[in-house]
């Protein structure tokens, strides 16, 4: 087992420090997989919230038409916006990790990383406009 | 699950592409169709159909285990301790199984009134 060099000091590390230096590479890689994790929890709380919100089916037709018809007023429908927005990056992103384990486009993750994240906010702006004014 | 993850890691991709399919179908026809669609009218002829029923069982059979997995992932980043991890899994578990059991009774007991 080799020495420790001449000198060498054992040292609280700073706060953050790992993270600075070696831990994470920033990049888009991070971004990628930093937003895939915020879109998959807000998406696991949509998912439960929406199982939650459907079971209201079996109070019959009028209490289930009338909580619809709550869901459509348009703080809802900016909610919405955003749902779109998670589905649209961690669907399409996902789509792009799927590729890259299969060995595609490894080199070019960076470039598809920026189409993945363009495509998302035009559809995104569009679908959400959409449905913030002109779907009342 | 096998010893590697590697189980889980198909699983999370698999369910992940055909999630990806289900949800453009779910959110195109449900959002973007007209309001009337998700109106109590509406999913009772939907339902009325057994293969709606079947696109819904298997997008919730899909859904919540996959979104299960990855909070279990995320715990298993984040949570070192071990007594955290296992009261954090126990939660998570009984949770996924909650929202299993209310979705699948919600399509499968469905009757129009």
């Amino acid at each position: 087992m080799p020495s420790d060099p001449p000198g060498w000091r054992l040292r609280r590390p700073r706060p953050f420090e790992a993270m600075r230096r070696y831990h994470y590479r920033w990049g888009e890689g991070l971004w990628s997989h930093l937003f895939h994790r915020v879109s998959g929890i807000a998406l696991v709380v949509y998912l439960s919230m929406h199982i939650w919100v459907v079971h209201n089916l079996q109070k019959g037709r009028e209490a289930y038409d009338a909580l619809m018809k709550t869901l459509s007023t348009p703080i809802f429908r900016v909610g919405e916006a955003f749902l779109l927005a998670a589905v649209l990056y961690h669907g399409l992103n996902g789509i792009r990790l799927v590729a890259m384990d299969c060995g595609l486009g490894m080199r070019a993750h960076r470039a598809t990383y920026w189409i993945v994240f363009g495509v998302c906010a035009a559809l995104g702006i569009a679908g959400g406009v959409i449905l913030v004014f002109c779907l009342a | 699950m096998n010893r590697t993850g590697s189980t889980g890691w198909l699983f999370q991709r698999a369910s992940g592409a055909l999630i990806f399919v289900l949800v453009a179908v779910h959110f195109a026809l449900m959002h973007y169709m007209g309001p009337e669609k998700r109106l109590y009218a509406d999913v009772a002829r939907r339902f009325a159909n057994p293969l709606w029923k079947t696109f819904d069982i298997v997008f919730l059979a899909a859904a919540v285990p996959h979104g299960w997995y990855g909070v279990w992932g995320i715990v298993q980043d984040y949570v070192g301790s071990a007594a955290l991890r296992a009261a954090a899994l126990v939660a998570i578990t009984a949770a996924a199984l909650v929202l299993l059991c209310i979705g699948f009774m919600t399509v499968a007991s469905f009757h129009a009134v």
